[in-house]
């Protein structure tokens, strides 16, 4: 929204404050000024000057030659006006001046004779509409002064961040803001309107419009007023320049008085022609099945049931509040009008403006819930200015107004203290009185008790509350003036979330010692990911609105946004090595049970080969899970691997038996369609709550070995089907507990073995607590080992 | 408009059929370059129906060529997919139980520097500090209800500030949540009073992305309520985490601020501490930038958090994290957060 300093001057002196300060005082006091803009004619380089001489012009009839001063030596000017007078002060262009309709002055001789300028008309300065000779000022202005200054033409034009006014339906007007600064500079605000104003809504001879209204809560107040003797035409210049300053266009100078009035008193007019009112009476109602209306901007709109209407005996004309239809409205045509000024329940506007998918200055303004008390104010501003912009218009019947439920009155009590406990800073009673008074509250003091009467147009909603008369206070006392006191809080641990020791270990693991590098992606899942992963046809919640048709679905898994970090950096890193830890919805959930799971998800795309990328995934996935003190993972092949994986590739982690996610190598595929063909990758995504309740292993120190530990190798040899681990375990029970260590250094297919078969070679060490074992002490369990291995059904390889 | 849209749907059919007609991945990629490259028949197609259309219909003529061009996409990405599924998958079935590569034996990657992602940094930065000042740290979901996102919010229903937070909305009613303000409530159902704690968390907002707007950012949310909690300390504890984490000691200002959650409600603002206040192109000449809303805890939300309003007070403010590390490191396009380039994350970590 935006409001004119030379609109707002009508109301509160505001001379020796710049716009700028202007601006700034409403800021730090009222609502955000985004910008503080000058507007108007520039009038640069255009002076005042003193006729001193008036000559025919050698050459040409119609035209003078005059000697003129802008205080220095003199200038010849030529002429073509007639009300030149010597001695009078006039406004001179000098060569480099742009005139608001764009004529450049130049110097330039005109029937032959050189022109150093050119004496201006109140219609060339962009003040006027009218042909009426040279401009005289009165009185002496002071040579060579700028125009601008001596006639106050320019204008500064402040823009409202709309957010900052949602809670000040008072402040959508010059009227209420001029208010505020009222109360900030403690300058008088002038009176809205005069008795007389007033007085002449009520004395138009000739019978009232009569008016009903079905709906008294939809409707708060409705007050019409019957005007004749219009004639339509422009507005005047002062009007147009004016509205154009707060971003609207002039249309004629009836519908402009509406516009005019409501942005001054922030008060919504609609203006009916009254010739094509049928029945003569006015029905504020709502809508009725099949009901249809062309609004001003052309379309037509089904009328919501639960919407008002403004209608007369036979049609709508108006949707009430919001905007006024085509064919009741003003044209050209229209001498008689009814005026309203109606106030209308912000929550009925607002689900009437929504259904309509139609919104205006109007309904903005009713949705933040105006003044009730407003409406005939605007009928006796509108009124007056009416006769002014067509002379001869007036009332002709008295204002009907429709006003069952009076507002109640607001009063709020609160104390001293109260307030000052709430600032933390001393604002004693009477100063507490004294500021809400500045800004139209009555407030009186009784010692510590403070009684407020809110104003009516502060009482729609916005200030009810103690709280409330805390911010009216202290806004104007001045926040800067409150000081800086930091709490005393008690020395006690404050609460953490249990997750957090979890996600933060497994973060400083990964992005340390394992050399992965955090991304984040977003909640809202792609579909191209998604089908890269997959996973386009599984189920996730939808979004209702989206702004991207790709993008309409929250991700269920950390997957595809890590593959798609992949597919992202293809071309510029030769690896990939990335982690998130972040938030995915459950698809199906029932109430009470959470809808979203914080993961971890990791992936490893290189050049190289599947086995070897899996394990080493797997290494920096137990790194972490270890830095966490998590129970040591185990793996089993995964019946149903996602679809980004592929059958034999994934594997399920288990902690003490309990699932906690997968690890699972990225298949061929996969990788061929995130432009990695060729190169291998491994993804893990664990669940961070079952991290969360898997028992906790505390690290503990075991005591460093005092005796060197024995160590053999030994190849085992068996089917492909055969998992490592179990090869491992039977060695280890074989083994016994002089057995310290099982450990895979080497996994071989090929020649001589037949196809279909890999030996696993492991180094065994053996450790004492109590001696240094000797090759003799071994032979016994290593000869164990052998036959469980042989009595498994596989092969030793000797000599590997 | 219609011949135009005509000619997109026979090319968009001549080429379907030649993707369907693609047998092996060469002549597949040979008809994705013909028919999705950027000189493509398609291309030239809506080039001139562009230029042909009536202002009225472009919209519509942009779409369906949007959408045409997407369909062939997804047609070739499919097709690239079944084609690269029938060559044989090389070797046996991964042995999943294989133990992890020793650190000796990763041969196959050089072990790079590892980065934590710039908001996890500053993030850590700000809940360092409030730890150190007795604050807990919490967190609540992502997907948030209706009641916990406005209404316990002192946002109910036909209200206009429901237009200040453009809202994704789920099919099933719920929203993700538009600011971190929700674990407000949630804290307060947890735990009686005194309350001190803040709550880092991802929020989302419907809105069009640019370098400076993102519909996914993060906030941190603070609370503090217990006796006679005021201004005078929510300034004193905002200055005093400003100090610790520009580690300058910036001036901060208070203005009037709406927000239906909080009240008085401010907009808390710092000199900017890029040019100390003289004005540059950071702080827009203004000499402070716009930092955080805040206030002092709406009596209708303590209540909603059942905590008698006449017994405490609070404040409460919400801290943008992603704004707070473009500030502290320097970073000019807020899409660079969650835009994935792995290029980005190294130079910041």
């Amino acid at each position: 929204m935006k409001l004119s300093i030379r609109w707002l001057e009508r109301y509160v002196d505001l001379s020796g404050i710049t716009p700028s300060a202007v601006g700034e005082a409403l800021s730090m006091t009222t609502a955000e000024v985004e910008a503080v803009e000058t507007v108007g004619p520039s009038l640069d380089k255009i002076v005042v000057a003193e006729v001193r001489k008036i000559d025919r012009h050698p050459n040409a009839d119609r035209l003078v030659l005059v000697e003129a001063t802008i205080g220095e030596g003199p200038l010849a000017i030529v002429c073509g006006a007639t009300n030149l007078v010597v001695g009078r002060r006039v406004p001179l262009a000098l060569p480099g001046a742009v005139l608001p309709d764009g004529t450049k002055i130049a110097k330039s001789k005109i029937r032959g004779v050189e022109s150093g300028g050119m004496l201006c008309s109140r219609r060339e300065l962009g003040l006027s509409d009218e042909h009426e000779g040279i401009l005289l000022f009165e009185g002496a202005p002071a040579l060579g002064a700028p125009v601008a200054d001596v006639l106050g033409t320019g204008d500064s034009v402040l823009s409202f961040d709309h957010k900052s006014l949602t809670h000040r339906p008072d402040c959508w007007g010059h009227y209420g803001m001029a208010r505020e600064l009222a109360a900030i500079f403690e300058r008088p605000l002038k009176p809205y309107l005069s008795d007389a104003e007033l007085a002449a809504l009520v004395s138009g001879k000739g019978p009232a419009v009569p008016a009903e209204v079905e709906d008294t809560e939809g409707c708060r107040r409705y007050s019409i007023l019957p005007v004749a003797g219009l004639k339509v035409g422009p507005s005047p210049a002062w009007m147009k320049r004016d509205l154009e300053a707060v971003g609207l266009r002039p249309i004629n100078n009836l519908v402009d008085v509406t516009n005019w009035v409501l942005f001054d008193l922030g008060q919504p007019l609609h203006a009916f022609d009254r010739r094509l009112l049928r029945g003569g009476k006015l029905f504020v109602r709502h809508g009725r099945p099949g009901e249809r209306l062309k609004a001003l901007d052309g379309i037509v709109r089904d009328c919501p049931a639960h919407g008002l209407l403004i209608a007369d005996a036979e049609r709508p004309l108006a949707f009430a509040g919001i905007m006024g239809g085509e064919e009741s409205g003003i044209t050209e045509a229209t001498t008689e009008t009814v005026l309203e000024s109606a106030n209308f329940d912000p929550i009925v506007t607002r689900r009437a403006s929504q259904s309509l998918k139609l919104r205006s200055d109007s309904s903005l303004r009713f949705e933040k819930s105006i003044d009730p008390a407003w409406t005939p104010w605007g009928l006796a501003r509108a009124l007056s200015l009416l006769a002014q912009v067509s002379p001869g218009a007036e009332a002709s019947g008295p204002m009907t107004d429709v006003y069952p439920k009076k507002a109640s009155p607001v009063t709020v009590e609160t104390t001293a203290r109260f307030i000052s406990e709430r600032l933390g800073a001393d604002v004693p009673a009477a100063d507490s009185v004294a500021l809400l008074s500045r800004l139209g509250f009555g407030a009186s003091a009784n010692g510590e008790r403070i009684v407020v009467s809110v104003p009516s147009w502060r009482a729609t909603k916005d200030v009810s509350t103690p709280e409330d008369i805390v911010e009216e206070v202290g806004r104007l006392y001045g926040y800067h003036r409150i000081p800086r006191t930091l709490p005393r809080v008690p020395a006690s641990p404050p609460v953490v979330e249990a997750d957090r020791r979890i996600s933060e270990g497994l973060r400083d693991a990964l992005a340390g010692s394992e050399g992965f590098i955090e991304v984040m992606n977003y909640t809202i899942a792609n579909d191209r990911a998604l089908a890269d992963a997959g996973l386009l046809d599984a189920p996730a919640p939808r979004l209702k609105n989206s702004l991207d048709v790709e993008a309409t679905r929250l991700r269920t898994s950390l997957a595809p946004g890590l593959l798609s970090i992949a597919k992202k950096n293809a071309k510029t890193s030769p690896a990939v090595r990335v982690f998130e830890v972040g938030e995915v919805a459950i698809p199906a959930w029932e109430k009470g049970s959470p809808w979203e799971e914080s993961r971890l998800g990791g992936l490893l795309v290189a050049r190289g080969d599947t086995e070897a990328i899996f394990r080493e995934a797997k290494a920096s996935l137990e790194a972490a899970l270890q830095s966490i003190e998590a129970p040591a993972p185990s793996y089993a092949p995964d019946p149903a691997p996602p679809p980004w994986s592929a059958p034999g590739l994934a594997a399920r982690v288990l902690l003490e038996g309990k699932p906690a996610g997968i690890l699972a190598a990225v298949s061929p595929s996969t990788l061929a369609s995130l432009e990695w063909r060729g190169a291998a990758g491994a993804l893990f995504e664990l669940s961070i709550p079952a991290l969360v309740l898997a028992p906790r292993h505390p690290a503990r120190y075991r005591p460093i070995p005092k005796f060197p530990p024995v160590t053999m190798d030994l190849a085992v040899v068996a089917d492909e089907a055969v998992p490592c681990e179990d090869v491992a375990a039977a060695i280890r029970e074989a083994g016994g507990g002089i057995l310290a260590d099982v450990r895979l250094f080497d996994l071989y297919r090929g020649a001589p073995l037949s196809a279909g078969r890999k030996s696993l070679a492991f180094t065994l060490s053996f450790l004492s607590a109590n001696k240094t074992l000797s090759d003799k002490d071994v032979e016994k369990p290593f000869a164990r080992i052998r036959e469980a291995v042989k009595a498994k059904g596989w092969g030793i390889r000797e000599n590997a | 408009m219609s011949e135009s849209l005509s000619h997109l749907t026979a090319i968009e059919a001549e080429a379907r059929s030649a993707f369907e007609a693609a047998a092996d991945e060469e002549s597949l990629k040979a008809a994705k370059a013909k028919y999705l490259g950027r000189k493509s028949p398609l291309e030239a197609a809506f080039a001139e129906g562009i230029a042909k259309a009536p202002p009225a219909e472009k919209k519509a003529f942009g779409i369906a060529f949007n959408e045409a061009k997407k369909r062939l996409q997804e047609m070739v990405e499919a097709k690239e997919r079944a084609l690269s599924a029938a060559t044989p998958a090389a070797g046996p079935a991964l042995d999943v139980t294989l133990p992890a590569a020793s650190r000796e034996s990763a041969k196959i990657t050089p072990l790079p520097r590892g980065r934590l992602h710039p908001i996890t940094r500053i993030r850590r930065d700000v809940e360092q500090i409030f730890l150190s000042m007795g604050f807990g740290v919490l967190t609540g979901p992502e997907v948030e209800d209706d009641y916990h996102n406005f209404e316990a919010l002192n946002i109910p229903k036909d209200h206009p500030a429901r237009d200040m937070q453009d809202t994704f909305w789920l099919e099933d009613g719920r929203v993700l949540r538009t600011h971190t303000s929700p674990v407000q409530i949630r804290a307060m159902e947890r735990f009686r009073p005194p309350i001190r704690t803040i709550a880092p968390g991802r929020c989302f907002r419907y809105e069009a992305v640019d370098a400076t707007h993102e519909n996914t950012f993060y906030q941190v949310e603070g609370l503090y309520v217990d006796k006679g909690v005021s201004v005078a300390h929510m300034v004193a504890v905002m200055e005093t985490f400003l100090k610790a984490v520009f580690e300058t000691d910036p001036k901060v200002r208070l203005r009037p601020g709406f927000f239906p959650f909080v009240e008085p409600g401010f907009e808390l603002d710092m000199a900017c501490v890029f040019c100390k206040g003289a004005g540059c192109s950071v702080c827009k000449q203004t000499g402070w930038i716009e930092l955080m809303p805040c206030g002092l805890v709406h009596p209708n939300v303590l209540r909603a958090g059942r905590i008698d309003p006449a017994e405490w007070s609070g404040f409460a403010f919400g801290l943008g994290l992603n704004r707070l590390a473009m500030l502290k490191y320097g970073i000019d396009d807020i899409r660079l957060f969650l835009g994935g380039d792995l290029r980005f994350l190294e130079r910041v970590g």
